[in-house]
């Protein structure tokens, strides 16, 4: 009970500074869901479920989902529509298809562990060792292209939204969602350095 | 320890008296100089001239190196010149373990004496002799394993981080005096090698390699010869079994710079690039001038200037022909390059740019005005072909000018660029003057290059300027075709990003007056006669697909001309909008070949692969669905066609359309 307090006060304020303010907050789930069915695509891993829990949303923005929620009982919603992340793009579509095409190639490097995914939603090399002598550079230039395709899937993603700023953002769940739907035995990087699945 | 000592008798030093017979025994603790430091000697003389010394430690520069040496001299030959034939020796070494061998030595003086030392298991063969203030070392080490090698070098503190493998001859030839000399000889057979973070490597490489040092004048020269294998230097490759390299430096020290007095490389019977200078203390060119010769460009390119693309939008060149080419830098910058280029062809993937048999002289200068002259047979751009042309242009430090009217020729009409000047080249202050005129090219040829349907007509105009600003290039002016008896014109030129990822053209596109009866007779869709208006705005096209406009087609309004539109037209507009087809050839109208129409038209607001379609009017509704006309008939028998689709996906629009093209026309029953 004490605990609704401090957030029927948050809606309140909400609801007050709403009148003037339109809070277009990140959609985090959404976002996950939109990474998810790309990262699937892309890996092509169908029938896939999402691994792991969700994750927790950041109290401020559950805080405005529930202010969000109250405002919509209170006031006939305008926009009232379940926040989405919109992937049909043609660009965002040419880009996952690009992804698609390359995961062939990409793909015998991941799971040799040549290649290693890393914390920021891209992919790099990781053990060059692994890569014969005369492959090195054909694998650095399919890292680089996978990296500028990467970059331009979650630009246009948030340029698909109309919201351009969110795409480090989206970048970000990327990186967590790739490494997610990781297979088995591939690398990825986190704050401790490369770890193995 | 006594730090300054040179040669120290510490500690103990003892004459034993208590010998057996008559050997005599010398017992020292440690000898000491500033490089090395021995412990546990032990010099015994028996009987016959017999002598032994024994060793338990040497340490070279603090860390132990030589343990357990065992000499044994069986008969030492005194006189002026005290020698010893047939000594053999044991001693431990680190990383190589326990070696035996033989030794012979002659002394006279402390400024006279020869050593040789052989340990035949290993190959090993020493020859050292002093001669006045000059000590010569000659070492012959044949067929080493690497990997052993690297862990005797380890244990001397040269650390040589990765893994080897593969065999090694090293031969030393070193007159260690004032001024040092050394001249070295290496040959490596077949070696493997894995530096741990992977930007360097070899596998299966064979080489000789030469290096003289002469302390005196502080010179240093290199022969290095490949025989094969490949190695890999981030971010280049070389297979030597393709490619072998030779190359010849000489290099002088001089304070903290490098004077390259001559650096020549030699891949195979390429080219050659020769460079002499001097270099910063961090091997960084100061002032620099680079010849390059190339008698086959294709090898060169993709070994020497390909791989450092990667990552650009330069990645993916392939280049061949012949050229030569010097490159001045001056004060660490680039001053000057020259090159010229005979039946030079490349092909840059990324950029979608290719041209063929490029002759003439590329000029740029830094600070002069020098005029390039280049001409070319052929080439593409994208999809579309180019013809031979020539371009005069004026490249000076960061702009571009052309110094004449550059003349593309492009499907049967030409690009001509009146003015074309680029200021501050790669900076924010970028800066282009821009005016040219699109001579009428074959509109069909140039939709047939962009796989799209051929529009008949010449297609012209004016360019008349360019801006460049976040990635988009705006084209000023308008282009306009006379196809199909009327008129097309393009506006709004732009250019999304032309060098990224996701390249996008934009257009807004206006048809009017187009004769319905020659367009339809074209694209074999089913004679309609009348005229047609449309406008496309918005159209962006990715990949020179359209993925978004707002398009809207329509009878030309006030236009008088006779109005029929075929069964087979209608059959063709009814499966677009989604209707059924061949109603028409059944029963009593199928006596009528053509009908008269009011007014026909269609539009399409295409987003996300979603054509949302509309017709001329709206139509009455059935069961609750939205309906619109897309042919108003006229007279009797009066023929509507009315569509009920509201959005339909794009690309069924285009399968029916192509459907439509390779069909042999009506089935009439």
């Amino acid at each position: 009970m004490s605990r609704t307090a401090p957030v029927s006060f948050l809606s309140l304020a909400f609801l007050l500074s709403a009148c003037v303010t339109i809070n277009v907050y990140f959609p985090a789930a959404a976002a996950e869901k939109a990474a998810d069915r790309i990262i699937e695509d892309v890996w092509k891993q169908p029938g896939a479920k999402p691994a792991g829990a969700a994750t927790p949303m950041p109290q401020s923005s559950l805080g405005a989902r529930a202010a969000l929620a109250l405002l919509d009982f209170l006031v006939p919603p305008a926009q009232a529509q379940q926040p989405n992340i919109e992937i049909s793009s043609p660009e965002v579509q040419r880009v996952k298809a690009a992804l698609e095409a390359r995961y062939a190639s990409l793909k015998s490097h991941l799971d040799s562990g040549a290649v290693g995914l890393t914390g920021d939603g891209y992919v790099a090399l990781r053990d060059p060792s692994a890569v014969p002598l005369a492959q090195r550079n054909v694998v650095k230039a399919l890292l680089a292209d996978e990296n500028s395709d990467r970059k331009a899937l979650y630009h246009e993603i948030a340029v698909a939204n109309g919201q351009p700023q969110w795409e480090g953002q989206i970048q970000s769940v990327f990186a967590q969602r790739w490494v997610a739907k990781a297979a088995t035995g591939w690398w990825y990087q986190d704050a401790g350095g490369w770890k193995q699945k | 320890m006594k730090r300054f000592s040179a040669v120290v008798l510490a500690l103990s030093l003892l004459l034993c008296p208590s010998v057996q017979g008559s050997d005599l025994a010398l017992g020292i603790a440690a000898v000491e100089s500033p490089a090395w430091r021995a412990t546990g000697l032990r010099l015994v003389v028996q009987p016959g001239s017999q002598l032994r010394l024994d060793i338990d430690r040497i340490a070279i520069a603090g860390r132990p190196a030589i343990r357990n040496l065992r000499l044994h001299c069986p008969a030492l030959v005194a006189g002026p010149t005290t020698r010893c034939d047939k000594a053999s020796f044991a001693v431990w070494v680190p990383g190589w373990g326990s070696l035996q061998g033989q030794l012979s030595a002659r002394y006279q003086s402390a400024e006279h004496w020869q050593a040789e030392l052989r340990v035949p298991h290993r190959g090993l063969h020493l020859q050292l002799s002093q001669s006045g203030s000059a000590l010569r070392a000659w070492l012959d080490l044949p067929g080493q394993s690497a990997a052993e090698l690297q862990k005797l070098a380890a244990a001397f503190q040269l650390v040589i981080p990765g893994e080897l493998s593969g065999k090694v001859d090293l031969h030393l030839d070193a007159e260690l005096a004032e001024p040092l000399r050394i001249a070295t000889t290496l040959v490596v057979h077949e070696l493997n090698y894995e530096e741990p973070s992977g930007r360097y490597a070899s596998e299966k490489l064979s080489a000789e390699a030469q290096l003289r040092f002469d302390a005196g004048d502080r010179r240093w020269q290199l022969a290095l010869q490949t025989r094969g294998g490949q190695a890999y230097l981030e971010p280049l490759f070389f297979d030597f079994s393709a490619l072998p390299l030779q190359a010849d430096a000489r290099l002088r020290q001089r304070d903290q710079a490098w004077l390259v007095e001559q650096l020549r490389l030699v891949p195979g019977s390429a080219g050659s690039i020769e460079l002499s200078g001097s270099l910063g203390p961090d091997f960084k060119p100061l002032q620099l001038e680079a010849r390059l010769h190339a008698q086959d460009l294709v090898p060169l390119v993709a070994t020497y200037l390909q791989p450092l693309l990667i990552g650009t939008i330069g990645d993916g060149l392939t280049a061949s022909g012949r050229g030569d080419a010097s490159l001045s830098i001056r004060d660490g910058a680039p001053a000057e390059l020259r090159a010229q280029l005979e039946g030079v062809s490349f092909t840059a993937e990324k950029l979608g740019l290719a041209l063929e048999q490029i002759s003439g002289d590329l000029a740029w200068s830094a600070t002069e005005a020098v005029a390039s002259t280049l001409h070319w047979a052929g080439g593409a751009v994208q999809k579309l072909p180019l013809a031979a042309s020539v371009i005069r242009f004026r490249a000076q430090g960061k702009s571009f000018e052309l110094l004449a009217p550059w003349r593309q020729p492009l499907l049967e009409g030409a690009l001509r660029v009146e003015t074309l000047a680029l200021r501050e080249l790669g900076s924010a202050r970028f800066g282009a003057d821009f005016k040219a005129a699109i001579e009428p090219i074959n509109l069909a040829a140039l939709c047939k290059a962009l796989g799209w349907p051929e529009f008949g007509g010449r297609l012209g105009g004016q360019l008349p300027g360019l801006s460049v600003r976040d990635e988009v290039w705006t084209v000023d002016g308008a282009l306009e075709a006379q196809a199909f008896d009327g008129r097309l014109r393009l506006d709004n030129l732009r250019a999304i990003q032309p060098f990224g990822v996701l390249p996008r053209v934009t257009a807004d596109v206006e048809l009017r007056d187009i004769d319905l009866e020659r367009l339809t007779g074209a694209f074999s869709f089913g004679r309609i006669t009348g005229r047609l208006d449309g406008e496309v705005k918005g159209l962006r096209l990715l990949n020179w697909s359209p993925v978004a406009f707002d398009a809207r087609l329509y009878s030309t309004p006030g236009d008088r001309s006779r109005r029929r539109i075929s069964q087979r037209a209608i059959d063709n507009i009814s499966s677009i909008g989604g209707g059924p087809t061949g109603l028409l050839s059944r029963g009593a109208l199928s006596l009528f070949e053509d009908f008269a129409y009011a007014q026909l038209g269609i539009s399409c607001v295409l987003r996300d692969g979603v054509c949302q379609m509309d017709g001329i009017a709206p139509a009455k509704s059935k069961d609750g669905q939205q309906a619109y006309y897309l042919v108003q008939g006229r007279w009797l028998p009066r023929i509507d066609v009315v569509g009920y689709s509201q959005r339909v996906s794009w690309n069924q629009v285009i399968e029916q359309l192509k459907a439509l093209q390779a069909s042999s026309g009506p089935q009439l029953k």
